[in-house]
């Protein structure tokens, strides 16, 4: 798919550190046939080792709208298929290494159709990994179900639990986001009166679902509840609408861009108001960048953080080391699912993705870099959902993202503000 | 082209006979996705260049099109269990109809005034499948169902069967333009396309012309929707109704030639293996560097060939093949 | 509820401001050089981008920028119009806007190479205080952006109605053959026109950032009210493209405030097409054609 990217601005942050690394491991073969140089599609790695390493395919958005977070999860695959490697490999496959694929699918829908599809055909892949966007995650585990290849993904949407066998989700989903977020409110306020608002998007939406059928459940009482278009030019008119209701907590489900202006309108229109940000664009460096000190003690969740424990703490400042920020959620969860496709792979003593597939399923893992989540135990139940995933709660605090809740994940004490 | 009758079908039957034989010869299924795209992109172009290429109304709103093409199917199927198969023509027909209320806001507007009401109807359209969440799944979109092999419900383990559907699809949409091209309709699309005026002066039903060229084209394109769905199984607004979907159909009529049967295909065969090649390149380095090379060279065949490439294909085809001037 | 009803105004009306820059652009060319110039929003980017590097490199406030990411814009405008514009310019106006489109996305995947995806802001002194009225709060960065934009438009209503080179433009979007055979040199012309638009387009960019991120898809946020704003007031009509998007930035706020705040757009495009289908020329048009 060619021509210009305007799909609903999603906009997510990502560290800097775009993949400005060797060149792609692709050779054409020029083959004749057919109205096109077809056989400039094959795709086979070169290097020497080629023949035993393990190819793992990572499919992220690094062009389009979606790009910030795309980019830093590639930092991340990288960093993780590095540790993989300097520990030795999988060794019941004599040490052999991974092998990262990586490919753009440029926030577009047909390039992830096309490009799941280039490398499941043109690379031996084991398992791939990927998009995080929702969306695009949906079609590439569609892809990967039909070619029977294992996807393990960090994305919260719960569509990808419905009818799949291949797909992998290891980390908390949208409606115990919503859960959390609730549970949250109560902290600062017993009488919490929440505004909702939410991008018009499936990440919006389905994490908005949630908070919409917990609420009663949980006692809070929801005073607005009001989808908006992402990507707009200005908060205020959005901002007036949530002082009018009288709420005194604010949920915002956002990517990057519309928080920063929300969360910076609220600031200026002198609104006193408990922000809940959510996971998405709060949980990123970007944010407090962008914000500055007015991000100071505002709450959100994520499905991981690098405070978790001390592996996290470990990937944090390799990542860190790299690429100058911290290790955000998708990327240090990416680490972590890493490690648990190497501990599949070391179990199937295989790279067939049908074994991988096997042996992911009847994961238990309580230790290690792949079992540093929230949690701190995967194991997938049969639709493909960590049984004990489940998210944590954050807080900026002193620019640093601090894990809050709940009491058993939490490693700072809430900062009252 | 002035091709002789009898070499006209000699081309047409080796052609047909490539194609059909494409799928057996290349085994890499990534080809084949290749091929899939250009030609389902062929087809959207070639139901765009009906009305913007023949009868030149630069629309950029046939997202619409297919989107409500995408969704007919796919709600029937979803909550019916009716095949795709049925879905794509019910779908066409919705695309049809909605062509008439558009069409007619957006046919008493000349130029730009015209590309942008097509633009705003295709957004209004997306925003209100987004807004109204309870009738098709809002922003969160739906997969297709994974029923395996069931070529009733149009879903294939085989990719090549993928390719033979669209295949299909792009022969009916050539016949199709072809068949215009040599009736009168087609005389009135040009003679409209040159000056609107003029043609009415002399006595050409302007305003009918175009509703039903514009019928035919929202038909088409409806039918590609329903193919890219199932194809790509999922649909959401965003993607349905996406800008860039009504922006290639009319950049490869653009840049192939528009106004010529061949011209979209062309044009999508140029670019889209452009934008593959560049992306399994470049795909893996530093972020936007396979698009910012690929619209470079969108602006220079722009620039070197404003009026598209089908006139340098013809030029080189009458060189190289017939020695002879390719024009009088 | 009238506290509600007039801050909605008020906003809408100051990010209008905003729109007033880009759309007149846009008019501008298309008027003058007769074609739809589908990049101008990453023009407004580039010219954030400007105002940032300056503001974080050598700490000058984004204001001040705007005398160099103007002239900057300027000149890329005349660059642009004389390389690649002039050479599509004829009756065809499909290759002119597919050629801008690609210029676009150029744009686009440039900064996204050299700048990456990141957003970048930059905090001034003003850039978060607002002055509270009653119960209404103007920001005081939107309100500095709206009233520059003004001036500016102003300004150039004055050039053009003033300057020989202002009216041979209005003489060229007039009526372009009778312009030529009044001797006035069309290319230089539409180079001018061009450039100024792109300043324009800079200034926006500048306004913008003290209150606004800079990334690489910024101006496609901006550029389809632009466009709905230049149809509405009649394409050419600098007048109509200044009221039409001070009209939209209204309605845009209303609608987000009283119908939803999935709705702006939806308020705006339904403006559009109930506008165009009683006056398929625009608001701005003269009566009788």
């Amino acid at each position: 798919m060619t021509g210009d990217r305007k799909p609903p601005a999603i906009n997510n942050a990502a560290p800097n550190q775009a993949s400005r690394t060797k060149l792609n491991r692709r050779k054409f073969l020029a083959k004749t046939g057919g109205v096109l140089a077809a056989g400039a599609f094959g795709a086979v790695p070169l290097r020497g080792w080629a023949a035993d390493a393990i190819n793992i395919g990572a499919l992220y958005p690094t062009t389009g709208s979606m790009a910030q977070i795309g980019t830093g999860c590639v930092a991340a695959a990288k960093l993780a298929v590095d540790m993989v490697n300097e520990a030795g490999g999988i060794k019941s496959l004599g040490g052999a290494k991974l092998n990262l694929i990586v490919s753009d699918v440029q926030s577009d829908t047909t390039v992830t159709r096309t490009e799941t599809d280039r490398l499941i055909t043109g690379n031996k892949l084991s398992a791939i990994h990927g998009c995080y966007a929702s969306a695009l995650t949906l079609i590439a585990s569609e892809v990967c179900e039909r070619a029977h290849v294992p996807i393990i993904t960090g994305s919260s949407s719960d569509q990808l639990n419905k009818g799949r066998s291949y797909t992998f989700t290891p980390f908390a989903r949208a409606s115990q986001f919503a859960k959390a977020q609730l549970q949250m409110a109560k902290l600062v306020s017993e009488q919490a009166k929440v505004a909702v608002i939410f991008e018009n998007t499936a990440f919006g939406t389905s994490t908005s679902n949630g908070l919409k059928e917990l609420a009663p459940g949980e006692g809070v009482e929801i005073v607005m509840f009001e989808p908006y278009s992402a990507g707009f030019t200005d908060a205020s008119p959005l901002i007036n609408k949530v002082k009018a209701s009288g709420a005194n907590t604010l949920f915002s489900l956002s990517y990057l861009n519309d928080l920063i202006l929300i969360v910076r309108t609220v600031k200026q229109v002198g609104l006193d108001i408990a922000i809940n940000g959510g996971s998405g664009g709060f949980v990123m460096p970007d944010f407090y960048k962008n914000v500055g000190k007015a991000a100071e003690g505002l709450q959100g969740v994520a499905h991981w953080n690098h405070d978790v424990n001390e592996d996290a703490q470990k990937v944090n400042a390799e990542f860190r080391k790299r690429t100058g920020e911290f290790a955000f959620e998708y990327a240090g969860g990416l680490v972590a699912q890493t490690f648990m496709l190497a501990d599949a792979l070391e179990r199937a003593a295989s790279a067939d993705p049908k074994k991988v597939r096997e042996a992911l399923s009847t994961l238990d893992v309580s230790s290690g870099y792949a079992a540093m989540a929230p949690g701190g135990k995967v194991k997938f139940g049969p639709d493909g959902k960590n049984v004990y995933g489940r998210p944590v709660g954050v807080q900026w605090q002193n620019a640093d993202l601090a894990s809050i809740f709940p009491k058993e994940d939490a490693r700072a004490p809430l900062m009252k503000t | 082209m002035q091709t002789s009758g009898k070499m006209k079908w000699l081309w047409l039957a080796i052609g047909a006979v490539v194609m059909l034989a494409l799928p057996q010869l290349v085994t890499s299924s990534f080809a084949i996705d290749i091929f899939i795209r250009i030609l389902l992109f062929s087809f959207i172009g070639v139901a765009w260049n009906l009305m913007g290429g023949y009868a030149k109304q630069l629309s950029l709103g046939h997202a619409a099109y297919f989107g409500l093409g995408a969704y007919t199917s796919t709600i029937m199927q979803v909550n019916y269990g009716i095949s795709p198969w049925i879905g794509m023509v019910a779908g066409g027909v919705v695309a049809m109809l909605a062509s008439l209320p558009i069409g007619w806001l957006c046919f008493r507007l000349r130029g730009p005034y015209f590309t942008i009401a097509t633009i705003a109807t295709a957004q209004v359209l997306m925003l209100i499948f987004l807004k109204f969440r309870d009738f098709a799944w809002g922003a969160e979109g739906t997969t297709i169902p994974n029923l395996g092999s069931a070529p009733l419900m149009m879903q294939f383990e085989e990719k090549s069967s993928y390719y033979y559907v669209v295949l299909g699809l792009l022969a009916v949409g050539l016949w199709i333009t072809h068949r215009i091209e040599e009736s009168w309709m087609g005389y009135y699309l040009v003679a409209i396309g040159e000056d609107e005026d003029a043609a009415e002066a002399v006595g050409v039903n302007a305003p009918k012309i175009k509703r039903d060229i514009y019928m035919i084209s929202a038909f088409l394109t409806a039918l590609a929707g329903t193919f890219y769905t199932q194809y790509i199984y999922f649909i959401d607004p965003a993607t349905a109704f996406s800008f860039n979907v009504s922006i290639e159909a009319a950049l490869v009529s653009i840049v192939g030639g528009i106004g010529t049967l061949w011209g979209p295909v062309i044009g999508t065969v140029l670019l889209e293996t452009t934008s593959a090649l560049l992306q399994s390149w470049l795909g893996s380095s530093v972020g936007g560097i396979q698009l910012t090379v690929y619209s470079l060279i969108l602006m220079a065949v722009i620039l070197w060939r404003p009026t598209g490439l089908i006139g340098f294909a013809s030029d080189v085809y009458h060189r190289t093949l017939r020695r002879k001037p390719a024009r009088a | 509820m009238w506290e509600t009803l007039a801050q909605a105004v008020i906003n809408g009306l100051l990010i209008g401001g905003i729109y007033a820059l880009v759309s007149i652009g846009v008019t501008l060319i298309f008027g003058v050089v007769k074609i739809v110039n589908f990049a101008q929003g990453e023009f407004v980017m580039i010219g954030m981008y400007i105002s940032f590097f300056l503001a974080t490199q050598f700490g000058i406030d984004p204001l001040v920028s705007l005398v160099v990411s103007m002239p900057v814009l300027f000149l890329a405008g005349v660059v642009i119009q004389h390389f690649l514009i002039r050479r599509v310019l004829g009756p065809n106006d499909m290759p002119q806007i597919f050629l801008t489109f690609a210029l676009s996305l150029l744009l686009l995947n440039l900064s996204l190479m050299l700048f990456s995806a990141n957003y970048r802001t930059v905090h001034t002194s003003y850039s978060d205080s607002a002055w509270h009225i009653g119960g209404l709060y103007i920001p005081v960065a939107k309100l500095i952006a709206f009233a520059v934009a003004m001036a500016l438009s102003g300004l150039l209503w004055v050039f053009l109605r003033t300057t020989d080179l202002g009216r041979a433009m209005r003489a060229a979007s007039q009526n372009r053959d009778v312009a030529m055979l009044m001797g006035i040199n069309p290319n230089r012309v539409f180079a001018v026109a061009f450039g100024t638009a792109l300043a324009l387009a800079g200034a926006a960019g500048s306004l913008l950032m003290p209150f606004y991120s800079a990334y690489p898809f910024v101006g496609q946020v901006f550029v389809l009210m632009a466009f709905v704003a230049v149809v509405m007031g009649t394409l050419g009509n600098v007048m109509g493209a200044l009221v039409a998007s001070l009209m939209m930035g209204i309605a845009e706020s209303l609608g987000i405030q009283f119908v939803g705040a999935d709705s702006g757009l939806i308020v705006v495009f339904g403006l559009l097409l109930l506008t165009l289908a009683f006056r398929p020329s625009g608001l701005g048009a003269r009566r009788g054609r």
